[in-house]
Parts: C-alpha cells; sequence; structure tokens
C-alpha cells in the first residue's frame, strides 16, 4: 500500500478543503432524543391532555373550505362556531401522514431527512431590523439584508436551511415583497429555504416563479426546494383565514408546510408549561387534520414554536431557560408521536452578540438539539427577541450549532474506542502519553470538533496576534463573504427570465451578475 | 473544491536512490512531513553514500525538513500526532547520523536536559518540548517530573548540555524556576547554560525577572529559540 501522502502541498490543500463526509466529526441530522425532560407517564397524560383539547375545546375561525373539509373526514362544527376534532379523526390523520419528509435543496448535497429524532439547524424570522455593531444601532433591514444573509447561510456549515430571517421594509407593496423575499433567499443559497406569505394570490405567483426556476412545475413538485412557514393558527385555538388559504395553495401546489403554531406562554398559551405543550401540540396537530384531508399525506412538518413571556412585562423572552425546556418538551412529543417536528430555539434577548447571548443560544439550543428537534428554527443570528438579526452572527453562531451537533451525536462505545490495547501499550513500555498514539492520529478529526472563529490561544498568543475579539473576526469574514461569495445555482438565463415575469426588486448587479 | 480526504499517492515508482540530489532532498522533506521513518533512514543513507558529510545530511534534509513542519504547526496546519510522526521520523535519520558526528567532531545540533520543577506533576507541554526538540536534531535528556534542584545539577554534571529547560503549570511552583537559576549562580555555572523556561501561566517578563534567558510560549517556540541561542551560544564559543 502506497505510505506516501503527498508531503507538504499535499497536506496544506487537505486543510484548507472541507472534511471528507467520512472524517467530519458531525454530519447534519445527528441523533438526538438523550434529554427527556418528560417521563413516560408524562408523555402519556400529555397526548391525552392533547387529544381532549381538540375533541372538546376545538378551534374557533375556520374558514368555509376548512370546515366543509374536516367535517368531510369526521370533525364536527358545533353551534358555537368551534370546530371539533374527536380522537379518531386526529388518530385518521396521523395513519395518513407523511412521516419520511424530505426538504430539498435547490442543490441534492442539502437535502434534508426530516424524520426519526434527526437533528437540523435552521434560520428563521422575521427580524425588521438589522442589530448593526459597527454603528452600535438598530436599523431597518432591506432586501439585500435578506440576499447577504442567505449567502452568509450558503457558506455556514452546520445551518442546513435558510428560512427568510428578516422582512423587506424597502419593498412596500405586500404582493412585491412576498415574491422577493422568495427570490431573494433562493438566490442566495443552494439550501432549502422557507418563506411566508402573506395572502394565497401572491403564493400562486410565487410558484409560478419556482416553477420557471425550476425548469416546470413537474420538475418543482419532484423537488420542492422551498417551504411555507404558515401561521394557521392564532393563540389560543383559532384558525386565521389568510393562512389557511395560504395552506390550501401550499398543499396544492406541492409545497411542504410547517404548520407553524407561536404561542407565548402566559399570553396566549397557559403560563403552566405542561399546557403550553399540550395546547401547541393541539393546534399542530389540528392543521395536520386540516392538511391531510385537502391532500393525504401532503409533506408537513409540525411546527410547535412555543414562546415564553416575561412576566414582568408581557414582552417576549425568545432566550429564557423556559424556551429551551419548553422547545424540548414539544421535541419529546413530537418524537413520541413520530412526526418531523420543527421548533425556535437558539434566539437570545440580547441586542447585541456578547455575553447573554451567546450564553442564552447555547444553553436553549442544547435542550431542543439533544431532546431530538428535527429542525430547530431560529437557531442562529437572532437578537432581541427576534427583532433583530445580524450577518455576521451566523458565522460565530455556527461554531455554536457545530459543537451542539457534537453534543447531539454522542460518544461511540465499542472495543475500538473503549481503547484497552491502547491504553496497555502507551502504559507498559509505551511513550506514557497518547499524543502521539495511532489512535490519536486517526481520530484527532473524527472525533472532535474545531471551531472556525472562536479562539482558543494562549494569552500570549491572543495578545501578540492584536487581541482579537471574535466578533472583529466575524465581520471580517462576512465582508470577504459578501464581497466574494454570489451563488450561480440560478443561471443568468433563468434571472433574465424571471426579471422579464415578476418585479424583482434587487439589481442585477446587487446580485452579483452583470 | 477538493475534498479532504486521506490522499494516498501512487509511490510505487519512487526511488530514492534513483533521484538526483536536489530531488532527493526535497523528496525527504516531504517524507518527513509525512512522517515515514523508513524512508528517511533510506534517504540518509543514499545521501552518506554519495559522500555527504554527515553534517551536510543533517543540515539539508533533516534539520531544513523539520524546520518547514514547524512552522506548519505553527500555523495550525499540521496536527500535534502529527508532528510526533515527524519528529519520529527525524530520529530515525539522527539513529544514523549522530555516531557518525560524534566520530568527525562536527558540531552538535545541542543538547538540552529539561525536567518539570519541584512540586509540579505536570508534563504534557514539557513532553511536547522534548519531542520537537529531539525531532529538530537536538540531544535530548528528561528528567521527567517533580524535580528538585539537585536534580538538574546531577544532570547538568553528567551531560553537559547546552541547554536546561524548566517547566511549570502552576503558579505555585512557576518560582521554584528561580531556585535553581539562583543555585546555578551560586555555584558560579549559569552562565555556561543556555537557560530555557516555560509553561502556560509563565510569560516573557517572568522568564527576564528570574534570569532566564528566554521564555518559550510553546513548543514550537522552544525550537526555534533553542537553535538560535545554541547557534549565538557556539560562534561565541569559536
Amino acid at each position: 500500500m502506497a505510505r506516501r501522502s503527498g508531503g507538504r502541498e499535499a497536506r496544506k490543500a487537505l486543510r484548507s478543503a472541507p472534511l471528507s463526509e467520512a472524517i467530519k466529526p458531525v454530519h447534519p441530522g445527528e441523533t438526538g432524543g438523550q434529554y427527556r425532560p418528560l417521563s413516560d407517564a408524562d408523555v402519556l397524560a400529555i397526548r391525552s391532555n392533547i387529544f381532549r383539547i381538540l375533541e372538546e375545546i376545538g378551534f374557533g375561525d375556520a374558514t368555509a373550505h376548512c370546515i366543509e373539509t374536516c367535517t368531510a373526514v369526521g370533525a364536527i362544527m358545533g353551534n358555537d362556531g368551534r370546530l371539533r376534532m374527536p380522537g379518531h379523526v386526529v388518530e385518521n390523520a396521523l395513519d395518513l401522514c407523511d412521516r419520511n419528509l424530505v426538504l430539498h435543496g435547490q442543490d441534492p448535497q442539502f437535502d434534508l431527512q426530516i424524520q426519526g429524532q434527526k437533528v437540523h439547524f435552521s434560520t428563521a424570522g422575521a427580524a425588521v431590523m438589522i442589530a448593526d455593531y459597527e454603528s452600535n444601532a438598530y436599523r431597518d433591514s432591506t432586501a439585500q439584508d435578506l440576499y447577504d444573509m442567505a449567502r452568509i447561510v450558503d457558506q455556514c456549515e452546520h445551518i442546513h436551511m435558510y428560512q427568510r430571517t428578516c422582512v423587506l421594509r424597502d419593498v412596500a407593496d405586500n404582493y412585491e415583497m412576498d415574491l422577493n423575499t422568495l427570490y431573494g433567499a433562493i438566490s442566495g443559497t443552494a439550501k432549502h429555504v422557507g418563506c411566508s406569505w402573506t395572502h394565497y394570490t401572491h403564493l400562486e405567483k410565487s410558484l409560478e416563479l419556482l416553477h420557471a426556476v425550476a425548469g416546470s412545475d413537474a420538475a418543482w413538485r419532484a423537488r420542492p426546494f422551498v417551504s411555507q412557514s404558515n401561521c394557521f393558527v392564532v393563540p389560543p385555538m383559532k384558525f386565521t383565514e389568510d393562512a389557511l388559504e395560504c395552506l390550501r395553495v401550499a398543499v396544492e401546489g406541492g409545497m411542504p408546510v410547517l404548520l407553524l403554531s407561536a404561542g407565548q406562554a402566559g399570553a396566549t398559551t397557559p403560563a403552566c408549561l405542561a399546557g403550553a405543550v399540550s395546547q401547541a401540540w393541539a393546534e399542530c396537530l389540528g392543521g395536520l387534520v386540516y392538511l391531510n384531508a385537502i391532500k393525504a399525506g401532503a409533506p408537513a412538518i409540525l411546527g410547535t414554536w412555543p414562546f415564553v413571556s416575561d412576566l414582568r412585562t408581557g414582552a417576549m423572552s425568545g432566550g429564557s431557560p423556559e424556551q429551551g425546556l419548553l422547545s424540548a418538551a414539544c421535541a419529546q412529543i413530537g418524537n413520541d408521536l413520530n412526526l418531523p417536528f420543527g421548533t425556535a430555539c437558539g434566539m437570545t434577548d440580547a441586542k447585541f452578540p456578547d455575553y447573554q447571548a451567546g450564553a442564552e443560544r447555547a444553553y436553549t439550543l442544547s435542550a431542543a438539539a439533544l431532546a431530538g428537534a428535527n429542525i430547530i428554527y431560529e437557531s442562529a443570528g437572532m437578537y432581541a427577541s427576534l427583532l433583530g438579526t445580524s450577518p455576521e452572527s451566523f458565522l460565530m453562531d455556527n461554531d455554536v450549532l457545530g459543537a451542539t451537533l457534537r453534543m447531539t451525536r454522542g460518544i461511540e462505545v465499542n472495543d475500538e474506542t473503549l481503547s484497552f490495547e491502547n491504553i496497555r501499550s502507551v502504559c507498559i513500555g509505551g511513550e506514557g502519553h497518547y499524543l502521539g498514539s495511532d489512535q490519536t492520529l486517526s481520530v484527532m478529526q473524527s472525533e472532535y470538533i474545531y471551531p472556525e472563529l472562536s479562539d482558543r490561544d494562549s494569552p500570549n498568543v491572543w495578545e501578540e496576534n492584536g487581541k482579537p475579539l471574535i466578533l472583529e473576526k466575524a465581520i471580517k469574514r462576512r465582508n470577504e463573504i459578501l464581497k466574494n461569495h454570489f451563488p450561480k445555482h440560478i443561471s443568468d438565463e433563468i434571472d433574465k427570465k424571471v426579471r422579464a415575469e415578476f418585479p424583482i426588486f434587487l439589481s442585477p448587479e446587487a446580485m452579483g451578475r452583470r | 473544491m477538493a475534498e479532504n480526504q486521506e490522499v494516498e499517492v501512487d509511490d510505487e515508482d519512487i526511488d530514492l536512490s534513483a533521484l538526483p540530489d536536489d530531488e532527493l532532498v526535497e523528496q525527504m522533506h516531504d517524507d518527513l512531513y509525512d512522517g515515514l521513518r523508513e524512508e528517511i533512514v533510506e534517504g540518509t543513507n543514499i545521501l552518506l553514500e554519495r559522500g555527504w558529510s554527515p553534517e551536510k545530511v543533517l543540515a539539508d534534509a533533516l534539520v531544513e525538513g523539520m524546520r518547514i513542519v514547524g512552522i506548519d504547526f505553527r500555523d495550525g496546519i499540521l496536527f500535534v500526532p502529527e508532528v510526533l510522526l515527524s519528529a519520529n521520523a527525524m530520529k530515525g535519520g539522527m539513529g544514523i547520523l549522530r555516531p557518525l558526528l560524534v566520530e568527525t567532531g562536527a558540531k552538535p545540533v545541542g543538547k538540552m536536559i529539561i525536567g518539570t520543577v519541584k512540586g509540579d506533576i505536570h508534563d504534557i507541554g514539557k513532553n511536547l518540548v522534548s519531542m520537537m526538540m529531539e525531532g529538530a536534531g537536538f540531544e535530548v535528556v528528561d528528567l521527567g517530573i517533580n524535580n528538585p534542584v539537585e536534580n538538574y545539577l546531577e544532570a547538568i554534571e553528567e551531560h553537559r548540555p547546552d541547554i536546561v529547560g524548566m517547566s511549570a503549570l502552576l503558579t505555585t511552583t512557576m518560582p521554584y524556576m528561580k531556585v535553581v537559576i539562583d543555585t546555578m549562580k551560586e555555584q558560579g555555572i549559569r552562565d555556561n547554560y543556555i537557560v530555557l523556561v516555560g509553561g502556560a501561566p509563565l510569560n516573557e517578563e517572568f522568564g527576564e525577572a528570574i534570569g532566564a534567558d528566554a521564555y518559550c510560549r510553546d513548543a514550537a517556540m522552544a525550537v526555534e529559540t533553542a537553535r538560535k541561542l545554541v547557534d549565538a551560544k557556539q560562534a561565541a564559543d569559536g
């Protein structure tokens, strides 16, 4: 067998390239489920409570289409105007639903298997401001910001999909805003994209744009690379008309739907966490009943996003420990129901990347990931309880997400990793340490993850390097990406075609095209 | 972009003895980099057979190769286990050269005694320095951990090193380095040796304050500093 590996030049090339799949210490979809905040009895009690809420309390404000479709599968419309779902109706939806969801990227290398207890990370939004560290101020977010953040996420290994991060406040018309949110996001990254729409007619036009980018309706339906984030419910237990119409159009158009229940404990869900988990799941299962009544097996992510109120003010607290705990408990229920599940964790109440931001992001993320949430939305870049987002933060958060995935992966125990022979050979007649052992050499990259931006230098080296702050390194990297990285998975030809048919806000030049 | 996979280059065709001198030396630099002990031993023997002096083999092929390894270790390209593999290959070549260098009376690269000071049982950093120094061609006598001043004095007497290296990880044990240096001063032998100190809580100011010749912040720096100071000492000694 060849022993030589090409010397210095080969090793330098190796170290500057991404790790091969076989060596990478973490992969998208590491298996969680180790953290179980609820006992088995707790899970049973909550599950029974969820079914009882659906059967006895039901939903207000169902649309005519929703009432017609759901009653056709056994839901009951009461004289009090509430749509109730008996247990067998919910069980039936659970039997019909798609449990092996694939979220496609425009590039198949970014396809995500949303199933079992596999864990992935996504951005989400929608921030209305940019936390601009360099000017120490918050400013309105723009179409350029959304596109730029997509390009940054495209370069972050541990952010597996890009759900729109901010509102385009420089695009006044809602139709144009929805359309440009979509086009900015899918132009900036070849990863799976999540967007939301304010009106179903906007979605209908957006589907035409997606067909143009995919090549045809059939090509889009074969690999739908955009999902719809849909707040179909306004907690507590009320449907909302515009979102239900968007949901219907998405299902009919072959677009996966994130069935999103975004209650806030203490305000729109009960202050007791067990009640908040129960209501969030009841709401999501109600959405699942409707979705499967429209089309059995339509792709969906069950999105309980159980936010938290700071009861001193009533304001939302995204960085609270209860946020992590609620998300973990919801993930445990999602695992118990074996449904593709997403939650929201990793945001912070801090205004800029500081101690509070890092700590809140890390402890909430760990809880949700270790509990086995399939997609953790809002896992990067979000500040001020989702009011602000920070482009450079994604680069720092990428390290946190990689570390969280490493913890999720856990420890493999087998004869080789137990290392008895290695311990014996080092201790008896060996060097007395493991630094140079074959095993250390063979696992130095696969067993350990190394941060890209976090600083592990000694104080002396740190001083010699000019005492760099992680934020300064992130801003430098951000500037490099924004200057040089203009993804071209959408060709100039298709871009021209899209621009001829739709009101695209950003100029070709702003998107790196001539 | 190329993926980072274990690259295996077909080396069946590389016959070291068929390479001209300059290409052979370059190949040896790569072989040192890849930590290939057998190949380094073979290359060393070939150069000697071609009439190269042991000093020239050492300087051009081995020390230069390890200098490159040191640079890439410092720059975070090479990991510790890889550097140790390189150092091990270097030792293979040194095993052949050392007796020849003694025979010819050539200037050795240098000799070092090194130990963790009294009260301190930490030795990862000290071991790393020790191995990197050996990898750079130095002869290293490792005194281990928890060394009272007597151990250093006995080793100095016995081995006549160029360098005395001391390591400490604890703030409570680092002052003991000064005890060793002060004792060397009392005995009038301090200036005969280069004293290098290192350890996580130390810094340059501390090294200076206790009268060491240099503080070395890591193993790569220790090698660089040792080389520089030994060259200067040898030049001064004529």
